[in-house]
């Protein structure tokens, strides 16, 4: 009977003190500013009633200013561009913001060499409630092995190695402490910031391709959009040049060709902007792959007023 | 099915109810059977050769009984023959074949001998050395054959040890299976202790740790001297924390059945010298090759020269034994070099200390000793870990060179990963040194608020700060 007594009390006393956490850890989270968890919290929180959904990776974050966008287009966007998001993460911040955003018309996708390595996904499905909360299915087709998650025990909180700095500890222990960020999602980069990187040789471009389940994802955003009775359009942000063309002749004809075709069995807008004019000029560029402020305004300006001209076409 | 695993959970509660629901006389075949089946998760067709060794080694020691004279020692021949015999195909044949086509590219042959492509089974080694065990001690005559075919056959796979060890004598567990086991409340409370305990250590240090440390070996170039030093000091926690936490979950699944297998660590790290060192490390193994390696070759009976001959080359089939790689082999003869260098210095330390005004038990001196200690076994575990000797030899280099640099912790470990996991090597420390032994072998009527703290701290750390993904024990490769 003691030992009956003994494990009673030790199951149950460390399911409350688990459950204990989990409350204390995500009502931390909610409260969090910054980085992922600010961005998710200030997107269900606060950017309510936004129209135009802008999904992809960082090079969405920091790419596309949504003040432009807002002001062109004169939609209510938000930038839910998260850092090395993969394709199955754009899929889940997409149903995520579908959640809330019920006024959301527009998706505006940005399109990525890698996008489709979804083993490269440096997030899982099980991370910060809403995901699981909301839509526990992909918990349970989690193909994700990376190697830069802790989740949290069997807690529905995870901490992202890459983005831990600002996640949930931080965020709970620390909540006054805010990165600067910009505008509705969009996070601006002053300068060039690495020369180093910008002539960045990276051997492995030519074996981005497209993986198939990846590309179901895609199809499944896409299907979902299309119900939602939202307009989508697809784009692919600049690359310096140079860096394009050295690292990704073969993969690049490849996946545009790919993308192209899909997007017009779909009726998408499909954008190739990865050789724009001004990803000759470094001046534009943060790092080889990310624009800085003074690029990312001139590249919002020209998405904006695509996505004007597709909505309201010239008559 | 690894341990670390759901399945494994409800594995073992079923198979621990049906164990003590069974009349006695069943209770063998229950166990064999499960232990198959637990077997047969991993490569089911590998238990084919299981049962080969099983039944060449079960009449080998029957007739080796019955038998006298140089019959009897080629019984025993061909029973090790053929036990090493698999492990040489299976494990180490691809690696010769490795070398002698290197050998013979070097020499201008355009001649490639052709590879098995073949998986180890899993646990080989030390089932292998098992089942060696036991024809080897009915040879000495310290055993009696086991003449019930079922008993003999779970002795070399029951399942909580089946795959990496404890490597048992027949001595210790053969006779555990012919007596009828009643549930015992304190035997089950304290293998249900030892189990979360190990799965402590296992899930919440070792499994996380193996992210950095991963990360860093497996990319050794991209990452600075501090990185690298980082990652070793995290390898030696790591592996000590991945296999002594399976064998605290197989010797407590054992002891929740009544079981009682042996020890297999003793706190190693607080070893003051590598030959403790090794009395405290895989204690089933280092005794192995001490009953019936070290001590078939002379042991310390011979002369001295021979005698550090016997020690490194023991140490050398040791490194090799853990798996078919320059770099195992190099870590065995590193500690080899370690023994005899000990046993030749030995006098100089004792003389410096006393010089220096250390006495002999002082905690300076003895604090000094785990640390060099320490420092030398986590230098050979670079050979053990790395993926290649060159890889091995690019971080000895580049710590040695000490170009060091800021916690790359960015890319893979977050800040708060990193200090959670200093903390916790900290606490292993700590917990270890004097505590968790004594807690664990406390009854359940004795210090029972203790008792509740310990379940309840370490399952509420597991769930809370556990890597569940199911990283498999490092040593089941061998």
């Amino acid at each position: 009977m003691r030992l009956v007594t003994y494990f009673i009390i030790v199951f149950v006393s460390s399911a409350a003190l688990v459950w204990a956490f989990s409350r204390a850890a995500n009502k931390g989270l909610r409260k969090s500013q910054i980085e992922f968890y600010g961005k998710i919290n200030a997107a269900s929180d606060t950017a309510k009633n936004t129209e135009l959904l802008v999904i992809g990776s960082s090079r969405v974050m920091v790419n596309i200013d949504t003040r432009i966008l807002d002001s062109v287009t004169g939609l209510r966007s938000y930038n839910y561009g998260l850092n090395a998001a993969k394709i199955k993460t754009c899929l889940n911040l997409f149903n995520y913001a579908l959640h809330f955003q019920r006024q959301a018309n527009v998706l505006l996708l940005n399109i990525d060499f890698n996008m489709f390595e979804i083993g490269d996904d440096p997030y899982t499905d099980a991370y910060y409630y809403p995901f699981e909360k909301y839509y526990p299915g992909f918990l349970l087709n989690d193909s994700s092995n990376s190697s830069t998650i802790h989740k949290f025990g069997f807690l529905d909180v995870a901490l992202y190695d890459d983005y831990v700095k600002y996640a949930a500890i931080d965020g709970w222990l620390r909540p006054n402490r805010k990165v600067a960020g910009g505008f509705n999602g969009y996070y601006p980069h002053a300068n060039l910031n690495d020369r180093v990187n910008l002539n960045h040789q990276f051997t492995g471009g030519d074996q981005y391709q497209i993986n198939e389940y990846g590309f179901s994802l895609l199809s499944d955003m896409a299907n979902r959009a299309k119900a939602k009775g939202m307009k989508q359009v697809f784009v692919m942000a600049p690359y310096y040049n140079d860096y394009t063309t050295r690292n990704y002749s073969k993969t690049y004809q490849g996946l545009i060709a790919r993308i192209a075709q899909f997007a017009a069995e779909k009726d998408i807008l499909f954008l190739d902007f990865s050789a724009l004019k001004l990803a000759d000029d470094e001046t534009n560029f943060y790092n080889y792959n990310h624009l800085n402020q003074k690029g990312a305004g001139l590249y919002t300006h020209i998405i904006a007023d695509a996505i004007k001209n597709y909505l309201h076409p010239a008559k | 099915m690894l341990f670390n695993s759901l399945e494994f959970l409800l594995f073992f509660i079923v198979v621990t109810t049906i164990f003590f629901a069974l009349p006695h006389k069943y209770r063998w075949f229950h166990l064999l059977a499960a232990s198959c089946y637990f077997y047969m998760a991993f490569v089911p067709i590998y238990i084919v050769i299981l049962f080969g060794t099983i039944i060449i080694d079960y009449f080998a020691g029957i007739w080796i009984e019955r038998a006298t004279g140089t019959r009897r020692k080629w019984l025993l021949i061909i029973s090790i023959i053929s036990n090493i015999g698999v492990l040489v195909v299976f494990k180490y044949y691809n690696f010769f074949l490795d070398n002698l086509n290197a050998a013979t590219g070097h020499a201008g042959s355009d001649t490639v001998f052709p590879y098995l492509n073949i998986l180890l089974p899993i646990g080989l080694s030390f089932h292998t050395f098992q089942a060696l065990s036991y024809t080897i001690e009915v040879y000495r005559g310290n055993h009696k054959a086991e003449k019930h075919f079922g008993i003999y056959a779970l002795y070399v796979m029951f399942y909580p040890q089946l795959v990496a060890g404890p490597i048992e004598r027949p001595q210790n567990v053969l006779h555990q299976f012919h007596e009828k086991k009643f549930f015992d409340a304190n035997d089950f409370f304290i293998g249900f202790k030892m189990m979360i305990w190990g799965f402590f250590k296992k899930i919440v240090i070792a499994d996380r740790l193996a992210i950095l440390v991963n990360q860093v070996y497996n990319h050794p170039t991209e990452h600075n001297a501090t990185m690298l030093l980082i990652a070793t000091v995290f390898f030696a926690i790591q592996i000590y924390c991945d296999f002594s936490g399976y064998s605290s979950i197989a010797i407590g699944a054992a002891r929740v059945m009544g079981f009682r297998l042996m020890t297999n660590f003793n706190n190693p790290y607080q070893a003051r010298s590598i030959n403790e060192f090794w009395k405290r490390w895989h204690i089933s193994l280092s005794t192995w090759f001490r009953d019936y390696l070290y001590i078939s070759m002379g042991g310390n009976r011979v002369s001295v020269p021979r005698w550090y001959f016997n020690l490194f080359f023991v140490f050398l089939v040791s490194g090799f034994w853990h798996g078919a790689n320059w770099t195992f082999l190099i870590w065995g003869a590193l500690h080899g070099l370690y023994l005899v260098a000990e046993i030749l210095v030995s006098k100089t330390r004792e003389t410096g200390a006393g010089k220096n005004g250390l006495p002999k038990y002082s905690g300076v001196r003895r604090f000094l000793q785990v640390c060099l200690t320490f420092t030398l076994v986590t230098f050979a575990w670079i050979f053990f870990r790395a993926n290649s000797v060159s890889d091995a030899l690019y971080i000895v280099k580049n710590i040695v060179k000490g170009q060091w640099g800021g916690l790359q912790s960015g890319q893979v470990f977050s800040e708060f990963s990193m200090v959670l996991s200093f903390l916790l090597i900290v606490v292993l420390f700590l917990a270890e040194w004097k505590w968790v032994d004594r807690i664990i072998a406390l009854k359940l009527d004795e210090k029972y608020r203790l008792n509740l703290a310990f379940g309840i701290v370490l399952i509420t750390g597991i769930l809370v700060l556990g890597v569940f993904r199911k990283l498999s024990f490092i040593y089941f490769q061998f």
